[in-house]
């Protein structure tokens, strides 16, 4: 864990919150179901594919744990599954609340707060994919890019989320 | 290997089941034209991309095949999703109209992402693995990333023209 990471980790955080209090209060972005269901849906996602022991290695592989080259490319991978689970159980979590609106509609003034808190999921997903699994993911493309050296095939194939 | 699988499909359905049945409403999860246009739909393009009942099978065709059932669910759902919004649009004028055009547009979405994230993906990932040459810029590779996003914009853009149909009716 270097200090390039605490300090971008601490910035990123900072200046989301800053933000949000600027615009609106902070009360309206704290809503625990909704934390809970995009934090464990999402590491439940990550579980259908991946073991205990691939997530707990693709932590220290992220922090300059020892490892092959073909381990490292599993974690990458892993990672990337990570930022998209988030995402998925965002949007999941927002089509229900959507539809959940959908027996409200015979009131008007409740259709604003209910749509509100139906997009909090997303907002959840979107910033706990980017608050970790993203710059793991990128950490450990580094490492392996720098490790051996990007070997030709793989510069042909074409940056995707990583450039060299 | 299976016990994380079973634990972490546990996890999932208990909590999707859970935010559904929060507000009692399990009917509003039920539409027929969505579950035919997504599961029926993706089912049709994996026959016709085939590889599903022929006897034996390599690692490789089946990392294929499950590759084209993510692109199947991804496409069928915007697909739904599109044609609903379309119906919507043509029936603005009369608001009590737009219901079951905009529970299909929502439903095929929520569809086609679930199939998304408890059928294709997990085994895409299964095979992925196995053959560690998932490197490559495949097709269902951005569909993870946009088709999200993507249907995230349709539903909500449904439900803005439920509101501008439903105040122009307020204020008639």
């Amino acid at each position: 864990m270097n200090a390039f990471f605490i300090a971008g980790e601490l910035l990123f955080i900072g200046l989301v919150l800053l933000a949000m209090i600027i615009v609106v209060p902070l009360g309206y972005f704290i809503d625990f179901p909704r934390l809970f269901f995009v934090l464990g849906g999402g590491f439940g996602l990550l579980l259908t594919s991946f073991s205990f022991e691939e997530c707990r290695g693709a932590v220290s592989h992220a922090f300059g744990g020892a490892a092959k080259k073909d381990e490292l490319r599993r974690s990458a991978y892993l990672w990337e599954c990570g930022v998209r689970s988030f995402v998925l159980m965002g949007t999941v979590g927002t089509v229900i609340g959507l539809v959940q609106t959908l027996a409200r509609l015979s009131d008007p003034k409740q259709i604003g707060p209910a749509i509100a808190v139906a997009l909090l999921t997303l907002i959840y997903g979107i910033f706990f994919s980017v608050i970790f699994p993203l710059p793991a993911h990128f950490m450990i493309k580094k490492r392996i890019a720098t490790k051996a050296g990007p070997d030709k095939s793989e510069r042909e194939r074409g940056p995707w989320l990583i450039q060299e | 290997m299976a016990h994380t699988r079973i634990i972490g499909y546990i996890i999932v359905i208990g909590l999707i089941l859970m935010a559904i049945l929060m507000d009692g409403l399990v009917l509003l999860f039920v539409n027929l034209p969505s579950f035919m246009i997504v599961l029926g739909g993706t089912f049709a393009i994996a026959l016709i991309s085939g590889g599903i009942f022929t006897r034996r099978r390599s690692l490789e065709s089946n990392q294929c095949l499950w590759q084209n059932i993510t692109s199947g669910f991804v496409l069928t759902s915007l697909l739904g999703t599109s044609s609903g919004v379309i119906g919507m649009l043509f029936k603005m004028n009369d608001p009590s109209q737009i219901g079951s055009s905009m529970a299909f547009a929502i439903l095929s979405c929520f569809t086609g992402l679930l199939g998304l994230g408890l059928i294709s993906l997990p085994m895409e990932d299964h095979y992925n693995k196995k053959l560690t040459n998932y490197t490559e810029l495949s097709m269902s590779r951005i569909a993870w990333f946009g088709f999200p996003i993507l249907s995230f914009l349709f539903v909500l853009s449904s439900f803005l023209i439920m509101l501008t149909a439903v105040a122009k009716h307020l204020a008639e």
